[in-house]
Formats: structure tokens, C-alpha cells, sequence
């Protein structure tokens, strides 16, 4: 009988469908914190495009990831590595998608209706002058009212369509179209204003 | 459809947040992990409902069984409260006072059994017989008995007793005449029994002596044990008894435990080995490179070095046998675990080599590989137990030691039972007791 006191674990490189696999069939400790790092950056980034104040955020993605491991039995691990990185990637961005949803509804964030005047929108087109950085994207989306930038995140990053964004966010899907309309329009307004700021300031000097 | 135009700021925008990754923050895991701590989670109610059954059970039978008149000589006192103006004549001599009062108490046969002048009174005619059968010594021994008693705590319990009063319809019941004529017999075998025990006072051996005799049994412990893997598991420790009473002992111990143990793919979750078996039935190496993944786990072996600490209640049928039933608490030292798996091999080899033909041809082959799991999942987060069963046989080998045979049967409760793998098992224990 082979006493195994001494027996040392050897521990093999994790992969994702392997930390996946264990997570789902061990509840393995390792496994999820492998998971958790190497895909706390992308969660976080989804979960910043949705929420403002930084503590908020960071709940947020830790909701996510206890969430994502409660219901990784779901999750068809499926494909070689580079469609299961995709497919869990997108999995787990529409975990947190809707757990931001839930948070900014529980908010009342979300039914603040911005008062703009058709004729504000100008359907201009603005073609990107320098190399935008991610912090002044977000900088431009957190200038945006909760409820447009919840649409252009649904819609234009996550790849909703207005009827499935009419559902999560109980709106019509016309209302979906017109807030997504505006929130392009400002996002141009506010990145014109950036640009014109950023020359006037130049100029001074 | 999504919008066509103005895309130009908006595609860029979408274009990086879609690839936007954050840094990863220095201790979020750890944070993480500390703020999701989940305190480990202990489910009582099987150990407590375990050990209520098993107490309930031991309780019951010891009622059952163990009905010793302990309270023989209250019963003279009980005699009392009916008859307080007659306390002072007890002192003197109990035997009048059961002579009188006898129709007043509610079970009359003590008195009768254990007063021989009860035998004066008409009403226990049938003592009369057994006072007249005893030795004179015997009747001597009784009356030192029941006097001694009555002088020392009769008189103060008498108040008592008095005070709660007795139902009037056992009263009745004793004072009928046919229920009396039914005694006789069974008062007969009592008393002579009951006068024996009482004429050897250097032999009246009370409850408590009998259980300060040997209150406490060691023992060495050697339980080989089978699991669902073909082989034998073995496991020793020591055990620890203690008698509560003849009948029933409660008993603990400490044992390491060596358990392999084997779950089919089929009754894991998340395992599709249909693709291997699809390739095995049929052969085709379509479906076998259709697989995404090249390997199919088939089972997973696993042994585990645990610590068992048991809490048995047990009943001693008779002097050799017994049953017992308890829970022990399990702990994982050490668990490695093996995951076997069938792995097509599309290797080229030869189909007819007697012919001498030589053909190669790439054949499906399925080979059967184990590799040790990276994961050990019982190992440190085990902390549960087992709800246990046995029957035993005991041989007494001298006057102090014995041997105890004793079949086995454990079920998982708890954290274990949740867990992938079977961990039912059962075996024999040998007991070496000292």
C-alpha cells in the first residue's frame, strides 16, 4: 500500500478550457483564479464602459466573476482555444452587461430622459484626427447620459440589436434607435469640443 | 440594421472598447477571494439528525430492556403518604405499615414481595405462600433490609410522595380480588429471586458498582475496506468505550484511512466521451477527428489518506453481539488523483503482416493513457463525515482482552457526499480490546 505522505502535486500549466473544465467540474480554487487574472482586465473594461465612479466598478467585476463562476456548468466549453477565448470572452461580457444594467436600474440612473431638441442633432460626420486613447474614449462615453451610453455600449460595442436592448432595458426599440442616434451625435459634439479645446489651448500657448 | 453612416468616429470608438482590456489590479484576486470567504459550510442537520435517531434508538431500547425495580424500596415510602399517623409505627417496624397500607399504594406486589408479615393479612394471601417457602435467614435479611430503609429515607420521602397523591382507579384495581388471584405466580418467581438478591448484602451489587467495575474499554483497531475499486483499503487506529450501562456504551477512537477510490466519466459532469465510443462503435475516423478535444477522460482514480473520527453509540444484544450506529468526522490528509483517458492513436501500422502483404493503413487505435489531476479537490476542504453502521462479535481471548469482529458500513454525509466520487464503503473491523 503506497502511503502517499510525501506526495508533492505537480501543478501543469493551466489553459483556459482546462481552468474552465475544473472550475466546472471542481469548484477548483486555481482555476478560477487563473480566470479571474487573466480576464479581470477585459471585465473590468466592460464593466467601466458602464459605470462611472471607480469602487462602483470594481464591486461590479467581482459580482461578475462570482456569477460567472455559479453558472459555468452553462458555459458550453466547446472549440479550440482561440473561438472558446472568444465565446467565453463574450459570455462573460454579457454577464456583465446585465449585472450593470441591474446595477445602473437600481440606481434610477436609467430613467433620467435627456431634454434634446431634435434640431440639436446634426448629423455631421467627424473623422478621428489623432489616436484616440481608451481613457479618452471612456472620458467621451461618461460624458453621455446613463441611458444613451448603456445603448451605444449594447448596440454598438456588445453587438445588441434594438429589439433585445428594447427587452433588457423594458423600452420600446424605437426609443433604443432614437436614444442611440443622439448619443452618436454627442459623442461627436463632445469629441469636437475636445478637439476645439485642445487647439484653442494650443494656440494660447 | 445598424446605421451605415457617420461611422467614422463611432467605428474607431467601437473598434477599441471592444479589445479594451484594463490592468489588472494588484491584489484583486486577493481581495476577491477574502471578501467571497465563504466560511466553510458545515450542514448539522445529518449529524444531528444522525445522532438524535441513534440516541432515540439506544434510549428505547435501553427502556426496554433494562427494567431494573431500582425503586423497590421507595415504593415502602410511597406506603407512607397514604398513612401518615402510621410513620411513627414504621420506624418501628416497616412491615406493619405495608401490612396496612397495602390496599392504599399503587402496586402492592412490591410490598408483598418484600414484607413477610405482609403474609398476616387476608388481602396478600398470596405472600403468605411465599413467606412460608423462604428460609427463616431470608426473611431476617428482608425485614434489616426494609427496616434499614424505612429509618433512614423513608420518613423524609413520605412527605413528598404524599403530596402528589395517587390515581384512585390503580387503588381500585389493586384492591380486586382476581387481579390478586393472579399474582401468585409471578410474585412467587419475583420474591424468590428478589430474596435472594437481598439475603447476600456482601453480593448486592447496585447499578453504579456494576458500571465502576469497567467503565472504559481500549482498544486497537485494524478495518480492512472495500471500495469500488478493486482493491483492499486499509486502515488502523485506536478506539476509546465507555459503558453508560450494561447494555449500551458509547464509544470514539481515531483512525487513518487509505481509500481508493474510481467514478466512471458517465456520472461526471461536463464529460462527452461520445465521440471515442462513437469512433469504437463504428470505426470511423471521421468522428474520431471530428473530436476537438484529442483525449476523453474514461474515469478518474483517486486516493485519499483521512483521518476518522467516529462517535458510535452501542448496543449490546447479548454478551457477544452487539450493534452500533454513529457518525465519525472525516478528514483529508492527502488525496492524489489519477484521470484516465482513451486517446485515438492515427498512427500507421501494419493490417496483415502474416500475409506479407504489409499494408499499412491509418486505423482508428484508441489507447488508454493516465495521467496524476492537477486538481485535488477533497484534499484540505474536506471536513465532513460519515454516517456509520455495524454489527459486531465479540470473543473474549482472557479475562481482559478480547477480539471483536465487526462487519461495517459507511455513509457519506455532508461536504463528501456532494462531491464526484462514491465514497460508500465498507469492511470488517478487528477490534483488540483491553
Amino acid at each position: 500500500m503506497g502511503y502517499r505522505f510525501g506526495y508533492v502535486r505537480k501543478k501543469s500549466a493551466l489553459t483556459l478550457d482546462r481552468a474552465l473544465l475544473n472550475c466546472a467540474q471542481n469548484d477548483d480554487e486555481q482555476s478560477k483564479e487563473f480566470l479571474y487574472k487573466n480576464y479581470y482586465g477585459y471585465v473590468a473594461g466592460v464593466v467601466k464602459r458602464y459605470v462611472k465612479n471607480e469602487y462602483d466598478a470594481e464591486e461590479l467585476v467581482n459580482e461578475v466573476f462570482i456569477k460567472a463562476f455559479r453558472n459555468i456548468l452553462r458555459f458550453n466549453i466547446e472549440g479550440n482555444s482561440a473561438v472558446l477565448e472568444r465565446s467565453f470572452k463574450a459570455w462573460i461580457a454579457r454577464i456583465a452587461a446585465n449585472l450593470c444594467i441591474d446595477f445602473l436600474r437600481t440606481k434610477k440612473n436609467m430613467v433620467t430622459l435627456e431634454d434634446i431638441h431634435e434640431a440639436e442633432v446634426k448629423p455631421v460626420i467627424v473623422n478621428v484626427a489623432d489616436k484616440l486613447f481608451a481613457d479618452e474614449i471612456l472620458k467621451l462615453l461618461n460624458g453621455l447620459p446613463e441611458i444613451q451610453r448603456v445603448i451605444f455600449n449594447l448596440y454598438e460595442i456588445e453587438g445588441y440589436s434594438h429589439d433585445e436592448i428594447g427587452k433588457m432595458l423594458k423600452i420600446p426599440d424605437s426609443t433604443s434607435r432614437t436614444y442611440l442616434t443622439r448619443a452618436k451625435q454627442r459623442l461627436r459634439k463632445l469629441y469636437t469640443e475636445t478637439i476645439n479645446s485642445d487647439y484653442s489651448e494650443g494656440s494660447h500657448r | 440594421m445598424k446605421e451605415k453612416k457617420n461611422k467614422e468616429l463611432i467605428a474607431y470608438i467601437s473598434e477599441a472598447l471592444r479589445e479594451h482590456s484594463e490592468p489588472y489590479k494588484e491584489g484583486a484576486w486577493e481581495r476577491f477571494v477574502e471578501k467571497n470567504k465563504k466560511k466553510p459550510k458545515v450542514v448539522l442537520w445529518p449529524y444531528l439528525s444522525g445522532a438524535a435517531a441513534v440516541l432515540i434508538l439506544g434510549c428505547s431500547l435501553y427502556l426496554l430492556y433494562n427494567r431494573v425495580p431500582d425503586a423497590r424500596p421507595v415504593r415502602v415510602d410511597v406506603s407512607n403518604k397514604y398513612n401518615p399517623e402510621k410513620q411513627g409505627k414504621a420506624a418501628q417496624d416497616g412491615f406493619d405499615v405495608n401490612e396496612q397500607s397495602n390496599g392504599d399504594t399503587a402496586e402492592p406486589e412490591a410490598f408483598r414481595t418484600s414484607s413477610p408479615k405482609s403474609s398476616q393479612t387476608k388481602r396478600s394471601a398470596p405472600d403468605i405462600s411465599v413467606a412460608r417457602t423462604t428460609d427463616r435467614s431470608l426473611k431476617d435479611s428482608n425485614e434489616r433490609y426494609i427496616k434499614g430503609y424505612d429509618v433512614s429515607g423513608g420518613l423524609e420521602l413520605s412527605g413528598v410522595s404524599g403530596a402528589k397523591g395517587e390515581p384512585e382507579p390503580q387503588r381500585e384495581s389493586i384492591q380486586n380480588d382476581e387481579r390478586e388471584e393472579t399474582f401468585p405466580s409471578v410474585v412467587r418467581k419475583r420474591s424468590q429471586q428478589e430474596t435472594l438478591a437481598y439475603s447476600q448484602p456482601s453480593e448486592r451489587v447496585s447499578p453504579e458498582n456494576q458500571r465502576s467495575r469497567k467503565n472504559w474499554d481500549f482498544g486497537i483497531v485494524f478495518s480492512p475496506a472495500i471500495t469500488n475499486v478493486e482493491r483492499i483499503n486499509l486502515g488502523g487506529g485506536v478506539s476509546i468505550a465507555y459503558h453508560l450501562s450494561e447494555k449500551l456504551s458509547i464509544g470514539s477512537g481515531i483512525s487513518v484511512v487509505d481509500l481508493g477510490l474510481q467514478q466512471m466519466a458517465d456520472n461526471l459532469p461536463l464529460q462527452s466521451g461520445q465521440f471515442a465510443a462513437a469512433a469504437v462503435a463504428t470505426g470511423d475516423e471521421l468522428v474520431l477527428m471530428r473530436s476537438a478535444q484529442p483525449r476523453e477522460l474514461l474515469s478518474v482514480n483517486t486516493n485519499l489518506l483521512g483521518l476518522d473520527v467516529p462517535i458510535d453509540l452501542k448496543y449490546h444484544l447479548s454478551d457477544r453481539f452487539y450493534a452500533s450506529a454513529g457518525i465519525s468526522l472525516f478528514t483529508v490528509l492527502n488525496e492524489s488523483r489519477v484521470n484516465n483517458f482513451l486517446t485515438p492513436d492515427n498512427a500507421f501500422r501494419n493490417m496483415d503482416q502474416a500475409n506479407a502483404y504489409n499494408l499499412s493503413q491509418q486505423a482508428p487505435e484508441l489507447l488508454r493513457t493516465s495521467e496524476p489531476a492537477a486538481v485535488t479537490p477533497y484534499e484540505g476542504n474536506s471536513y465532513s463525515g460519515f454516517l456509520n453502521f455495524s454489527v459486531g462479535h465479540r470473543l473474549p481471548l482472557s479475562k481482559k482482552v478480547g477480539l471483536s469482529v465487526e462487519p461495517f458500513f459507511k455513509l457519506p454525509v455532508g461536504t463528501l457526499s456532494r462531491q464526484d466520487m462514491d465514497l460508500r464503503y465498507g469492511g470488517l473491523r478487528v477490534i483488540t480490546n483491553f
